[in-house]
């Protein structure tokens, strides 16, 4: 009984460090958003489905986590027959990797609320290292709190845009990715 | 003098056979600039338009499309103009010899293609808007959405769009017809009013 106790002690404590202040996606609409452009003009979009873990730990902050992965098929342009074609083989190639994923190397406070993440993002197989910037805002409570965050990517760097959409007058080489996410605590 | 026939002044520049503004007896140098003009973007917008219609999604429909709608924007701000210059300078009057039917289903047909020159783009403009897809004219300026993506609304003013450049190439049909039966069946000068390379000849 002694040791039942004990190893629930123990795994309470172990879940608790691991996951104090730990966060996660409440999913709502255009909460991960990009921006791309076709002939010099915007065009918005969003994924619809994905995930993230966002660990901070005040005491030890070479302990903050961030790794976040996105459904690439749940892409949504608002233009159906372009959405099939993102995930195609010149953009996506969902068929062969249907997940974006970024994984944090470490993540810096800045300032109050204000953190730099670096770390790796794989895109279509291939795997470069990018920081971002973010803010992060918790609600009054600590039941909820909110991500905010811009980057811009270049889509040739990950092989986005192949083929026939090369052509960067018509389709833009930079992408703003921008969240905007409502997050929980992950440990309950 | 030059007062009484113009073929007797072979000094005079063309400037000068043609006035700016439109006569009672034919249109001006600029209602005929812009006639012309609005005539071959039409039809080259019906070309580009119906060829983009045809392919599959890819970078050739897009560059297609985004040619297709600068030149729409610049169509429908050239028949503004031409609307403005025609309040301005009203065009000339139609022969008294025309019967009345004549005289209304002339009015009407022009009616119907001032409507539709301003109509088509405007469906066209939705539709891209409606995808998603912010026009921007001669990749210089972004027009604004008017509304946003809404695939319902997309398709349903695209059949429009379609269906509307149909109904405009049948009456740029008929007005061509009824020009040429001016000039060859009634002789009563009416298409030349309009070309440039005759100058008039009636007192």
């Amino acid at each position: 009984m002694k040791r039942l106790i004990m190893l629930f002690g123990l795994a309470l404590l172990w879940s608790g460090a691991a996951c104090a202040g730990c966060w996660k996606p409440v999913l709502s609409p255009k909460s991960l958003t990009f921006v791309a452009s076709q002939a010099g003009a915007p065009f918005p979009g969003e994924f619809k489905s994905y995930t993230a873990l966002l660990c901070l730990d005040d005491k030890d902050p070479a302990k903050d986590t961030l790794t976040v992965q996105v459904d690439l098929n749940s892409v949504d342009s608002g233009l159906d027959e372009m959405d099939e074609a993102l995930k195609g083989e010149d953009f996506f190639d969902t068929a062969h990797s249907p997940k974006g994923s970024f994984v944090s190397d470490s993540v810096k406070l800045v300032s109050p609320g204000h953190y730099l993440v670096a770390g790796k993002l794989t895109l279509r197989g291939v795997t470069k290292p990018v920081s971002v910037p973010f803010i992060f805002t918790p609600a009054a409570g600590g039941k909820q709190a909110r991500l905010d965050a811009k980057t811009s990517l270049q889509r040739r760097d990950y092989g986005i845009g192949k083929g026939q959409w090369d052509d960067p007058q018509y389709v833009g080489l930079a992408v703003d990715v921008i969240f905007a996410i409502t997050l929980a605590p992950a440990n309950q | 003098m030059c007062s009484t026939s113009i073929r007797k002044c072979p000094d005079r520049g063309a400037a000068a056979i043609i006035p700016l503004r439109n006569t009672a007896e034919r249109f001006g140098a600029v209602a005929q600039t812009l006639h012309w003009l609005i005539l071959l973007l039409v039809i080259g917008q019906f070309v580009v338009g119906t060829t983009a219609a045809d392919l599959p999604v890819g970078i050739e429909r897009l560059k297609l499309l985004t040619l297709h709608k600068s030149l729409g924007v610049t169509t429908f701000a050239l028949v503004l103009v031409r609307l403005a210059w025609r309040a301005y300078s009203p065009a000339p009057p139609l022969p008294g010899t025309l019967q009345t039917w004549q005289k209304r289903a002339a009015h009407l047909s022009h009616v119907l293609l001032y409507g539709l020159l301003l109509v088509l783009p405007i469906l066209g403009w939705i539709s891209s808007s409606a995808s998603n897809l912010t026009v921007r004219w001669f990749f210089l300026v972004n027009l604004p959405n008017l509304t946003g993506p809404d695939p319902a609304l997309a398709r349903l003013t695209k059949l429009l769009h379609e269906g509307g450049a149909w109904c405009l190439l049948a009456l740029v049909c008929l007005h061509a017809a009824a020009a040429f039966w001016h000039e060859f069946i009634l002789k009563d000068g009416v298409l030349r009013r309009m070309l440039p390379m005759f100058p008039q000849e009636k007192p």
